[in-house]
C-alpha cells in the first residue's frame, strides 16, 4: 500500500525532472568541447557567474550572520518583528526586488543621489544589492536557529574560568554554529549563481552576463535550443557539484539539546544596546525597507493607469495556476510522507522523499528547458502549456513544502495512530478522523507557501505560456522589459499586497506551530 | 470462567524471543506484569493488541481467537505511558472517539462520555482542549477513552509511570475500581511493585522473554524464588 502511495512522487520525479534533465544533458554534451570550451565569451560568462555568486554569498552570509547575531544574541529591541520582516521580505519574488531596487537606487529613485557614479545602480552594485536582499534570509534563518538552539553551558563555564568573550566566541561558539554558516553559504552561492531577474534588470550590459541570463537569451531572444542545452548542461554540472558540497556540509549540523538560554554576549550597558538596535533597524530599513517603500510610493499613485479587465484576467490565471500547484504538490508529497511516516524503517521510501527535494538545486530555466525539449509538443497546445507550468512549479514547490509537512507528521505520533487503531479505527477512519485533522494546519501552511511561490514565479510562465496567456508576474516582467515602469509599479503593488498577506499568514501559522 | 486465554505464544523480534506456554485471566481480573527492562512486558501487550505479529500460539478473548486479526478488529484497548490524546479534539470528543467508530449516535456518545468523565472525577474538563490539561488529567482522559469504548480487555502499558507519587496512588485505586465495576479484564504492565500491589489481582513475572512466575498476588509475595524477589524488591 505504501509503495502505491509513493508512486505519484516517483512518477513526477522521473518524468518531470530526471528524464528531461538526462535528455537535456545528452543534447547539451553533443558538441560540448567545440562549442563551449572554445567559446571565450561563454568562458568569461562562467567566470563572472561564479565570481559574482561568491561575492554575493559572502556578503549575504555576512549580513545574515550580523542580523541573526543582533536578533538572537544581542536581542535588539523589536527583534522578533525584525526577524519576521526580514523573513517575509526575502520570500518576495526576484522581479519585485529588482523593481524595488531600481525604484530606490535607479535613475530618479529615492536614493539615486548616493549612487551617482558612471553606472549608478547597474552592474555590481545592483547585482549585489539584489542578491543580498533575496539571500540573506538563508543565513538569518539557519544561523539564527543554530544560535538560539545551542547549549550555552560551555560558554558560561569558560567565562567563569576567566576566558575573554572574544576567545569564547572563536573557540566555543563559532565551531558550534559553523555547520549552519557553511550550509547557508553554499545555498546562497547556489541561488546567486542561478538567479535571473536580478542580473537581467540590474546587470546592465554584456559585461554583467551570467549563465542564467545567457540561457534566457538563447531560449527567448535567439531561439537557439542547442546553445541553450549546452549552457544548461554547464550549469547543471556545476549545480550538481554544489549539491554534493551541500550534502557534505549537512553532516554534523545537528545541534545538541539546549541546556542554558542565558547568553554571555548580550550588551552590558543600556546605551550600547540602544546604539546596536538603532544600527540594526537602520540597516534593515536602508537595504530592505527602502525598495519596498519605493514600490508602494511609485505604485499607489498610478494604480488608475491599470486596465482592470486585463489585470483581473491575469490575476485569475495566476490564482488558477497557484491553486493547481498547491493541489498537485500536496497530492504528490502528502501520500509519500504519509507512507514514510507509517513505514519509517523503509530506506527506499526515505530516499525517495529526499530525492523529490533535488530540483531546488537547479535553476527553474534549466528544469523548464528540460521539460520543453523532452516534451516538444508542450508549447503548441494551451492545455499542455498550463500543465507544464503547473508541473514545473510543483517540482520547485515540493522541496519548500516538505518542511511544514514533515513537522506536521512529527507532531502526529505513531502512538496516536496505534491508540486509534486499538480503539477500533480502520485505515480510512484513522486517516479521516485522526491524521487529517491533526495535519490540517500543516496542509494549509504548505498550500499557502506553494501558492505564494507560484504567484511570484516568472521563468516557467515565460518559457511555456502561449502568447495570449498573462499572469501577474509575467505582466510585471513584460512591463519592465518595455520600460513601462509606472505600469510595472502599479501591478507590483497588487502582487506585493497579495504576497505579504499570504506570507503574513504563513508567518502566523509557523509561529503557532513553534 | 476463563475470559482471556493465551497459549503457546511465541513472538520473535530480531534476536529477542518471548515465549509463554499458558496464561489465563478471569473476567474482572487485573493481571500485573513485571520484569526488568527488555524482559518482554511491552512486547507481550503489543502482541496481544496486534501491533507485533506473533509467530506461533493463540490468544482468545471470550472464546474468540484474535491472534490473526488486524489490531482494529481485536476489541482490545491499549493505553500507553503517555496519554497520546488527539489534539484536534476536545476532552469529551477524545472520550467518545471509540464509541463513534462503532456507529453509536452522537447523543448516546455524549451521554456515555459524560458518565465516564464523572467516574474519572473530571467532569469540569468536558470541553477543554487537550493541551490545556496537566499530565494527570490527560492520563485520566486517556484511561476514560479506553474504558468508554467498551472492549472486554484493557491493556495498560505503564500508565502511571509519568505521574508523581500522590497522583499515582489515587489513579491506580480509581483504575482498579472502574475495571472491577465495568466487568472488564486488564493487563497492567509496570516496573513499580506498588502499582501491581495496589491495582492487580494476579502477577506475571517475566525475565528475558520467559515466564519466571505467575500466580495470585499473595503467592508471588510469598515466593522464595530469588529472581522473583529481586524483581519485586527493585
Amino acid at each position: 500500500m505504501n509503495w502505491i502511495l509513493s508512486f505519484p512522487a516517483f512518477l513526477i520525479l522521473i518524468m518531470g525532472f530526471v528524464a528531461p534533465l538526462m535528455f537535456l544533458f545528452a543534447l547539451g554534451l553533443r558538441d560540448f568541447s567545440d562549442s563551449v570550451l572554445r567559446d571565450p565569451f561563454l568562458l568569461y560568462v562562467i567566470q563572472f557567474t561564479y565570481f559574482q555568486a561568491l561575492v554575493s554569498s559572502v556578503l549575504s552570509v555576512g549580513f545574515g550572520f550580523f542580523t541573526a547575531w543582533m536578533i538572537k544574541e544581542w536581542r535588539v529591541r523589536g527583534g522578533s518583528w525584525l526577524w519576521k520582516i526580514c523573513l517575509l521580505c526575502s520570500s518576495l519574488p526576484a522581479i519585485i526586488v529588482a523593481l524595488g531596487i531600481l525604484g530606490t537606487w535607479g535613475p530618479g529613485g529615492l536614493g539615486s543621489g548616493i549612487l551617482s557614479g558612471t553606472r549608478g545602480v547597474f552592474g555590481w552594485t545592483g547585482i549585489i544589492l539584489g542578491h543580498v536582499f533575496l539571500n540573506f534570509a538563508i543565513p538569518l534563518r539557519l544561523i539564527g536557529n543554530a544560535l538560539r538552539e545551542r547549549d550555552r553551558s560551555a560558554e558560561m563555564t569558560a567565562l567563569s574560568l576567566g576566558m575573554s568573550r572574544l576567545a569564547i566566541f572563536g573557540q566555543i561558539t563559532l565551531p558550534k554554529i559553523k555547520p549552519s554558516i557553511v550550509c547557508s553559504f553554499i545555498l546562497a552561492f547556489l541561488f546567486s549563481s542561478t538567479s535571473l531577474f536580478i542580473v537581467l534588470f540590474l546587470g546592465g550590459g554584456p559585461r554583467f552576463t551570467t549563465l542564467e541570463v545567457s540561457l534566457y537569451e538563447a531560449i527567448k531572444l535567439n531561439l537557439d535550443n542547442s546553445r541553450a542545452c549546452q549552457i544548461a548542461s554547464v550549469q547543471a554540472i556545476i549545480c550538481t557539484s554544489i549539491l554534493f558540497l551541500y550534502l557534505r556540509s549537512q553532516k554534523g549540523s545537528f545541534l545538541n539539546e539546549q541546556v542554558h538560554r542565558n547568553g554571555i554576549f548580550r550588551p552590558r550597558t543600556k546605551w550600547i544596546e540602544t546604539i546596536g538596535s538603532c544600527l540594526m533597524w537602520s540597516l534593515v530599513v536602508f537595504l530592505i525597507g527602502l525598495p519596498l517603500i519605493s514600490i508602494l510610493v511609485d505604485g499607489v499613485g498610478v494604480l488608475h493607469f491599470l486596465n482592470l479587465v486585463e489585470l483581473s484576467r491575469a490575476a485569475l490565471i495566476s490564482l488558477g495556476i497557484a491553486f493547481g500547484v498547491g493541489v498537485l504538490s500536496l497530492a504528490i508529497l502528502y501520500p509519500l510522507l504519509h507512507a514514510v511516516h507509517h513505514e519509517n524503517s523503509s530506506k527506499a521510501l526515505k530516499g525517495l522523499s529526499w530525492l523529490v527535494g533535488l530540483p531546488q538545486f537547479f535553476s527553474s530555466l534549466v528544469v523548464a528547458l528540460g521539460l520543453s525539449v523532452f516534451y516538444p509538443s508542450i508549447r503548441g497546445n494551451n492545455l499542455q502549456a498550463y500543465l507544464a507550468i503547473v508541473v514545473a512549479q510543483t517540482l520547485f514547490v515540493i522541496p519548500l513544502i516538505q518542511f511544514p509537512l514533515r513537522e506536521g507528521f512529527q507532531r502526529y505520533s505513531k502512538e496516536q495512530d496505534l491508540t486509534a487503531q486499538s480503539l477500533g479505527a480502520n485505515r480510512w477512519q484513522r486517516f479521516l478522523w485522526v491524521e487529517f485533522p491533526s495535519m490540517k494546519r500543516s496542509l494549509i501552511l504548505s498550500a499557502l507557501i506553494a501558492a505564494g511561490f507560484s504567484l511570484g514565479e516568472v521563468a516557467t510562465v515565460l518559457l511555456f505560456s502561449p502568447a495570449e496567456v498573462q499572469t501577474l508576474s509575467l505582466s510585471i516582467f513584460q512591463a519592465m522589459s518595455r520600460y513601462r515602469f509606472q505600469e510595472a509599479h502599479a501591478m507590483t503593488v497588487i502582487l506585493l499586497v497579495v504576497m505579504v498577506l499570504i506570507f503574513g499568514v504563513v508567518g502566523r501559522l509557523e509561529e503557532k506551530d513553534d | 470462567m476463563t475470559e482471556i486465554k493465551i497459549s503457546n505464544l511465541l513472538l520473535e523480534r530480531g534476536t529477542f524471543q518471548l515465549q509463554l506456554d499458558a496464561l489465563q485471566i478471569q473476567q474482572g481480573e487485573i493481571l500485573g506484569v513485571m520484569g526488568k527492562s527488555g524482559s518482554g512486558k511491552t512486547s507481550l501487550l503489543h502482541s496481544i493488541a496486534g501491533f507485533f505479529p506473533i509467530k506461533e500460539g493463540q490468544v482468545s478473548v471470550f472464546g474468540r481467537e484474535i491472534s490473526r486479526l488486524d489490531p482494529e478488529k481485536r476489541n482490545v484497548a491499549l493505553v500507553f505511558q503517555k496519554p497520546w490524546l488527539f489534539e484536534h479534539q476536545t476532552v469529551i470528543e477524545n472520550i467518545f472517539f471509540g464509541l463513534k467508530l462503532q456507529g453509536v449516535s452522537k447523543e448516546e456518545c455524549i451521554r456515555q462520555a459524560e458518565d465516564w468523565l464523572k467516574k474519572m472525577e473530571i467532569p469540569e474538563l468536558r470541553d477543554r482542549k487537550v493541551w490545556e490539561l496537566s499530565g494527570g488529567q490527560a492520563q485520566r482522559v486517556s484511561l476514560a477513552r479506553a474504558l468508554a469504548v467498551g472492549f472486554p480487555l484493557l491493556l495498560l502499558d505503564e500508565p502511571f509511570s509519568a505521574l508523581d507519587a500522590p497522583l499515582r496512588k489515587g489513579l491506580r485505586a480509581l483504575v482498579r475500581r472502574l475495571v472491577k465495576e465495568s466487568g472488564k479484564s486488564a493487563i497492567l504492565v509496570s516496573h513499580d511493585w506498588r502499582d501491581i500491589e495496589e491495582a492487580a489481582d494476579s502477577v506475571l513475572i517475566l525475565d528475558s522473554g520467559r515466564k519466571v512466575a505467575w500466580g495470585s498476588l499473595r503467592e508471588i509475595k510469598a515466593s522464595t524464588d530469588s529472581r522473583v524477589k529481586a524483581i519485586c524488591e527493585e
